[in-house]
């Protein structure tokens, strides 16, 4: 099933189960700039060279076609694409109008069980230090 | 020569659909229909993947009207370019193991003259035809059920193995017969 | 995890599996628990559903949605009973023992039969098993906590453990199996509207200090809404922009037709994830975001194991690390303490910031090893795969705390909770009636995840198991007239969906079960938003519902009008505006 072709450039780096909190460790095979199979890790003490179905086949929707591919703002009701630069100044705007309006504790911050510990920490001073509200939880709560 | 299967121990099976995924994987990208050709099976008594025995007198070759299965290679292969979609292997099955599906494969598109005249497929350009294991003989690292179960639950049984089994059974036959007779004994 | 995974396979010799259908949502898991069974393990499962891990355990106690506590503290009056609990564990390392035995006094076997109709003789059987293993664990998952009182279920389950000294060994412990790849690291990073990173209160001052001297700011010093709290707060105006990233609220949020309706009151829904999901189509602004294999950082797994994640390959189009965009945003709005330029930068901040947990956790480290797991306060520390060692517990008096919990699936017992201590108790929301006669329970399949965003989109996934299914016992549908594979709609207080059904024992009569993986049906427009007064966790687990048959046009009907209030068809549509641009070479 995962084999490594001959021709072209193939690479194999090690990395973690997207999936449940079980944590298994394996490995993409890259082969000319796209992903084309997962190999289990045999040295990870939790799958021990194992994997389920998720981790074996899980990994297709990375190049699924509708990936979101540009920031979009909603124009007269209609999915627009625009510029990082337009989408980002479009939300900083609002959120400073409605801190102002109605104070820290008017934003709400979704964080994500899914994302890596970096980008919530990240995520969680934003709600903290940029918003200034502690209105910030995730689906861990579910 | 013996026959060859894969069986599953349903005290290892997780019920986990590894195996399914990794057969519609291998199958397609071989040119054949990209459906599952083992089945993960629930009942209260317990769970496994049911999947063809490879019966040495196989009740699908008898019936299959165009000899799109044989028995070669110890193993019943069924050609999905010969075959008509009629359905009987599936009925004839005592496992329940060969399913219907419907895909034009690959394959089949490119060799159409290999067909014999499909009565019974009802739609110009799909058409239905059996499905069922194959035991991955494309491969040369053997059934992907096997090799991807997380609990190693599938396996590969060959002649020796039956033999090998066999011999164990009947040393525990001796053994519990020497049991009962020195019970009486004593 | 109290403790780590492999223990299972290599310590542990008896495994109580209670609310975890273990061999669909964490196999690998029950893989070590096979591995322990064929070691000689003694496996007891107690839950509703004729799961793979029931299948397979010695002891099967079914217990009925809801009535884990009974059935606990069952165990717990057979283990007092018997004299098969720890007591040098119990008196040196634990405190509230006497409490909890005189608690579990009036949970005879005989009162737990009658209340759950679980046979005394499996509930004798299965104490004594526990209380006389040499390492016994304790797995649990939802089936635990998804309830308003799930935590009293857990307290109970601590007891349990603390009780039978099943607490500081390797093979032992309360391990909750965690859902999703980081829930742990989320709550390690402070994702939580309580704690600050390394579950620090906001409501400490000397907290607050710790990161405000690095964050050049002043914090917030009240605790934020959780969750089932903010639909209600957005509806009565307390709330007006909200930020979603990485997760799918519409289809994953008890009573989700109220949430729904939430969100499109917002003055701004920020919405950034990988694709336009179901969440995401009601958004003002969508960001797209770079996902797995496509970005370098860490996870926690339900062990506390602090795992690399590697990049494989370029994002597509513009998409962008998350870290990037919350990064870039903050320099919008004018805050200079976020400009990070690598992830290994943003967990140094967390290192310095979190030291005893996190301090010796490098990424130099991570290189070479497969995770470590925290607490770990220096770069010579090996990491702590299971807590307490030595019945050294994080209280204040370093000694388990015990407390009593009381059950009554009908009325809160008030007058009990009154005669102990710190009692917890609970009761179900919504118990089956005569209109709504079945009890519905949720949960995940094994072979798609929560609300499908990615394995509906990974084909080999799709092939097998292509849509949503409801489970019900034979001889409901028998009394029904449905049969395997009918169509049927259920419905509850909150709304109805349409699926095919599956004929099974898996679930008991009067129960049926199904999953919320699919927006063609998704379960979570009938879960009710009823929540734990301590955690605010809601009660997926039990509601009532009724069951009909329907016809296939009627199951039509009902997809188109699902197919409209999810908006479908913009997924495909924004997907074919922006369909150019390949995918650049991997660097």
């Amino acid at each position: 099933m995962v084999s490594c072709s001959e021709k072209g450039r193939t690479e194999r780096v090690l990395t973690v189960c997207p999936y449940c909190g079980t944590g298994c460790g394996l490995y993409l095979v890259v082969e000319d700039g796209r992903i084309t199979g997962v190999e289990p890790d045999s040295l990870h003490p939790v799958n021990e060279g194992e994997l389920c179905i998720k981790g074996y086949f899980g990994y297709q929707y990375i190049e699924d076609d509708r990936r979101l591919r540009s920031p979009l703002i909603k124009k007269d009701g209609k999915f627009t694409p625009v510029s990082w630069d337009e989408a980002l100044n479009f939300a900083a705007a609002r959120l400073a109008k409605i801190k102002q309006e109605s104070g820290p504790d008017a934003f709400a911050l979704f964080a994500s069980a899914r994302a890596t510990n970096e980008e919530n920490y990240v995520a969680q001073k934003f709600a903290r230090a940029v918003m200034g509200t502690n209105n910030v939880d995730h689906c861990a709560r579910l | 020569m013996f026959n060859r299967f894969v069986i599953a121990n349903p005290d290892r099976c997780l019920g986990c659909y590894t195996c399914m995924a990794a057969c519609v994987v291998n199958h397609q990208k071989q040119g054949f229909q990209a459906y599952p050709r083992l089945f993960v099976t629930y009942s209260p008594a317990g769970t496994m993947p049911v999947q063809c025995h490879h019966c040495e007198d196989a009740p699908c070759a008898l019936v299959c009207p165009v000899k799109a299965i044989e028995i070669k290679d110890q193993m019943v292969k069924l050609n999905e370019g010969l075959c008509i979609g009629c359905k009987m292997c599936a009925l004839a099955c005592p496992f329940g193991a060969i399913t219907i599906q419907g895909a034009p494969p690959p394959s089949v598109q490119a060799e159409p003259t290999s067909l014999l005249s499909s009565l019974l497929a009802w739609l110009a350009g799909h058409k239905t035809i059996g499905i069922k294991c194959d035991l991955c003989d494309f491969d040369e690292e053997g059934p992907q059920c096997v090799r991807v179960c997380p609990t190693k639950a599938l396996q590969l049984v060959e002649g020796g193995d039956v033999e090998r089994w066999s011999k164990l059974k009947r040393a525990g036959a001796v053994t519990g017969a020497v049991a009962i007779f020195k019970g009486a004994e004593g | 995890m109290t403790n780590s995974v492999p223990e299972i396979g290599q310590y542990s010799d008896v495994i109580f599996i209670i609310g975890s259908n273990t061999a669909e949502c964490h196999p690998l898991i029950a893989r070590q628990v096979i591995k322990a069974k064929e070691r000689g393990a003694k496996l007891i499962v107690a839950d509703p559903r004729l799961t793979e891990m029931a299948n397979k355990a010695d002891i099967w106690l079914r217990v009925p949605a809801g009535y884990n506590i009974s059935l606990i503290n069952g165990l717990l009056h057979i283990i007092v009973k018997e004299n098969l609990y720890n007591s040098d564990f119990v008196q040196n390392h634990a405190e509230g023992f006497d409490e909890v035995a005189r608690a579990v006094e009036d949970y005879t076997p005989a009162y737990v039969e009658k209340l759950t109709g679980i046979p005394q003789q499996d509930l004798v059987e299965a104490a004594r098993f526990f209380g006389r293993a040499k390492n016994a664990t304790i797995l649990y998952c939802m089936g635990v906590t998804q309830f308003s009182y799930g935590t009293g279920n857990v307290v109970s389950l601590s007891n349990l453990a603390v009780v039978t000294g099943n607490m500081g060994r390797p093979g032992t412990g309360v391990n909750p199996l965690r859902g999703q790849n980081n829930v742990q690291g989320a709550c390690d990073m402070g994702c939580l509207s309580n704690v600050l990173p390394g579950y620090l209160a906001v409501t400490d001052e000397k907290n607050r200090a710790r990161f405000e001297k690095e964050w050049h700011v002043r914090l917030p010093s009240k605790p934020g809404l959780r969750i089932p709290e903010i639909g209600d707060a957005i509806l009565n105006g307390r709330v007006r922009a909200a930020y979603v990233f990485g997760e799918n609220p519409v289809m994953s949020d008890p009573d989700s037709s109220h949430l729904r309706h939430a969100f499109e009151h917002l003055d701004l829904l920020v919405v950034q994830d990988i694709f336009l999901t179901e969440t995401a189509r009601l958004a003002h602004v969508v960001l797209p975001a770079a996902c797995w294999g496509e970005k370098e950082g860490t996870f926690t797994n339900t062990e506390r194991r602090v795992q690399r994640v590697r990049k494989a390959v370029n994002p597509p189009g513009e998409a962008r690390d998350d870290w990037w965009i919350f990064s870039a945003l903050a320099q919008k709005m004018d805050y200079g303490r976020m400009n990070y330029l690598h992830p290994q930068e943003i967990w140094d901040e967390v290192r310095r910031l979190v030291p005893e947990k996190f301090g010796g956790i490098s990424y130099d480290r991570l290189e070479k090893a497969r995770g470590i797991s925290w607490p770990c306060p220096a770069e010579d520390h090996p990491g702590t795969p299971f807590l307490y060692e030595g019945g050294k517990f994080a209280t204040a008096s370093g000694k388990a705390n015990l407390r009593p919990v009381f059950f009554d699936p009908t009325r809160l017992p008030e007058e009990k909770v009154k005669q102990f201590k710190h009692a917890l108790a609970g009761k179900i929301t919504e118990l089956p009636d005569e209109e709504y006669p079945f009890t519905l329970t949720t949960g995940r399949r094994g072979y798609h995840y929560h609300t499908g965003t990615m394995t509906r989109k990974s084909w080999p996934i799709t092939q097998v198991t292509p849509q949503q299914l409801i489970e019900i016992n034979p001889r409901d549908a028998r009394k029904l007239g449905i049969e395997d594979g009918d169509f049927v709609k259920l419905s509850t207080r909150r709304g109805s969906i349409a699926a095919k059904a599956w004929v099974t024992e898996r679930v008991p009569e009067k129960t049926v079960f199904t999953s919320f993986h699919f927006w063609e049906a998704n379960v979570n427009e009938l879960t009710i938003n009823s929540t734990d007064p301590v955690a605010c966790i809601p009660e997926f687990k039990v509601a009532a519902a009724k069951v009909e048959k329907i016809t296939p046009a009627e199951f039509q009907a009902i997809l188109q009008e699902k197919k409209k209030k999810y908006l479908v068809d913009l997924e495909e549509e924004v997907a074919g505006q922006s369909k150019s641009g390949r995918r650049e070479a991997h660097v």
